[in-house]
């Protein structure tokens, strides 16, 4: 357990920063000179996965390499969910951080990677209570909400966050005797101790980070202010007309998030910002825009 | 079954452990895969992913064609043909082919009936999604097994649901008390006590049991490997990439070090455009044809 302290502290020192994607060395260079707190290397950004309906792996290793000696700050890259096998190539590559996430193609539809069995800390998605503590138990050091990658359309990220501490403080109320503790940890499927630490902390153990769909600084402030520890932007930044521009300004909103004047100044003169595709127009194309990616995963 | 001739044919597929079988189509593609140290090679007229896109008939290969590809290579050659169908079987044999996989990827000629591949001397494999569906095959004669991921997809997910499930069936049977329940067991599977009694004895199969359908990348080979197969079939994956001879190459060096994660590292660099493939999840969606893994039973 020791070594999972040492894991979610260094997720610790990621608090208040935004990661960003990126798919080149170039691109990771502006992050970090944008003042981004991490990148997450890959091979295409989610926006053009969604599109493409194929199937989505771990980028190439020497894609990854390359970005991870272009820049000093974290790099993270993704594996498949269950793909124990990348996730071991991608530790012996030693990227600072590991997302299983369900924005690739899942290689195992039951088991998700035993994250305990890794040095490497691991982050993945979470759109309940439930589901954030597996994860833990499963050893991930760090929880993001799984809002619709690709899609720009905030509302889905702001769905998990506000459904987890919904979840949290109603437990707090309602979970009185020893059985109800039991009968809920064992329906949520984790062991009780997590359970009870985390409604006793009022909070998960482990930092909880914005992710999917978060297009401009307004989306990152929103996510801060309802109590996200950080943000995860995709392909908000590199689908804007001016990439530099709008990394600076998630980046300052995310850190001002509570600042309506600072929001203002920075929100203003974007240019054009990721057209994206409303999170209703995939409902009601039946699939044909690809599934619901916060379905993936349980 | 008689005993000796099964015996000699699953040694025989026993041979092929912590290999690699290719899926090619002209004999230049089977020289690729015996250069990139392939096992053997299977011997198709189309590979899967694109017998998929064509919603066609699928049959057994041009005898003439597989006669091709066995005069341009001294590894093992195996053919498909379609399941039930034994006289494809019957030709197959006549030809000298090395293996016979009864395959679902090919259109079913029977729905009831698989073959009765006992009375052959020449040894077959055949594919299984649960622990029932390959001891039935393995009673039909079946000298090796494996899994029935969802060819020509690229997705490896199926492969990985099929070899879990056979495994943890296997340690769920084993914690069974008495006679009656195992004998209970074996009639719901449709296969003869004894067998069932053997598989749980072992904790494994009485024969060799490889990954197929779905396999792409180094690491999906490694994944299926270190889950328990015995060796790994790769169909669309290697010649629908940018540069097969070297994903190839990677494919069988991460089944041979599959538990080598800097093996596997440098194995995985730098292998340029990856099969782009169609995930099973936009199958069950749309036009891309019906789930494999559905057909067989």
């Amino acid at each position: 357990m020791s070594e999972f302290k040492v894991k979610t502290g260094l997720a610790q020192m990621l608090k208040g920063g935004v990661i960003m994607d990126v798919v080149t060395p170039e691109q990771a260079i502006i992050a970090e000179r944008a003042g981004a707190c991490a990148v997450m290397a890959l091979e295409r950004i989610p926006a053009d996965m969604r599109k493409s309906g194929q199937v989505c792996r771990m980028s190439d290793p020497r894609m990854i390499k390359e970005i991870m000696e272009a820049v000093s700050i974290p790099v993270m890259a993704k594996v498949r969910i269950g793909h124990f096998v990348e996730a071991q190539i991608l530790e012996e590559l030693q990227v600072d951080y590991i997302d299983e996430s369900e924005v690739l193609t899942p290689a195992d539809w039951t088991h998700h990677i035993e994250k305990h069995n890794f040095k490497v800390p691991f982050v993945c998605g979470a759109k309940d209570l439930g589901e954030a503590l597996r994860r833990i138990n499963e050893g991930a050091a760090m929880i993001r909400t799984k809002g619709e990658a690709g899609t720009g359309d905030v509302s889905e990220a702001v769905k998990h966050i506000t459904k987890i501490k919904a979840e949290i403080q109603q437990y707090k109320e309602n979970l009185k005797t020893e059985s109800d503790f039991a009968a809920k940890a064992t329906e949520l499927r984790v062991p009780v101790d997590l359970l009870k630490t985390t409604l006793s902390e009022g909070k998960l153990p482990v930092v909880n980070f914005a992710a999917g769909g978060v297009a401009t600084p307004a989306d990152a402030a929103l996510l801060m202010q309802l109590g996200c520890e950080g943000v995860f932007v995709g392909s908000g930044i590199f689908k804007s007309s001016d990439p530099e521009k709008l990394a600076c300004a998630i980046v300052e909103a995310t850190t001002h998030y509570d600042n309506p004047a600072k929001l203002l100044q920075i929100s203003s003169d974007l240019g054009d910002l990721m057209g994206g595709i409303s999170i209703q127009s995939i409902n009601e194309a039946g699939g044909k825009n690809g599934a619901r990616l916060s379905e993936i995963g349980w | 079954m008689t005993g000796e001739d099964f015996k000699i044919k699953s040694g025989l597929a026993q041979m092929l452990k912590g290999g690699v079988i290719m899926d090619v189509v002209t004999p230049e593609q089977a020289k690729i895969a015996e250069k990139s140290g392939a096992c053997a090679v299977m011997a198709l007229e189309s590979i899967p992913a694109d017998m998929r896109k064509s919603g066609k008939v699928c049959r057994m290969s041009d005898p003439k064609m597989i006669k091709d590809i066995m005069n341009s290579v001294s590894i093992p050659v195996m053919a498909k043909v379609r399941i039930g169908h034994f006289v494809e079987a019957q030709i197959i044999e006549a030809l000298e082919v090395d293996y016979i996989d009864e395959s679902e990827v090919l259109t079913p000629a029977d729905w009831t009936h698989h073959i009765e591949k006992d009375k052959f001397k020449v040894p077959f494999v055949c594919g299984a999604k649960d622990l029932g569906e390959a001891l039935r095959r393995i009673n039909e004669g079946a000298a090796m097994i494996r899994t029935k991921g969802e060819a020509g997809t690229g997705d490896v997910s199926e492969a990985v649901k099929h070899i879990r499930r056979i495994t943890e069936e296997i340690k769920a049977c084993q914690q069974l008390k008495s006679e009656d329940d195992i004998a209970k067991v074996a009639e719901e599977m449709r296969v003869p006590v004894s067998l069932l009694k053997d598989v749980l004895e072992k904790g494994k199969l009485p024969v060799v049991n490889f990954a197929a359908g779905g396999v792409a990348t180094p690491a999906d080979a490694a994944l299926l490997m270190q889950l328990g197969c015995d060796g790994v079939f790769v169909g669309s994956g290697i010649f629908k990439s940018s540069n097969p001879v070297r994903l190839a190459t990677a494919v069988v060096e991460a089944t041979t070090h599959f538990d080598n994660p800097s093996k596997l590292l440098e194995v995985s660099s730098d292998l340029g455009e990856l099969m782009g493939g169609v995930s099973i999840e936009s199958i069950s969606h749309a036009s891309n044809g019906v789930r494999l893994s559905e057909i067989g039973w």
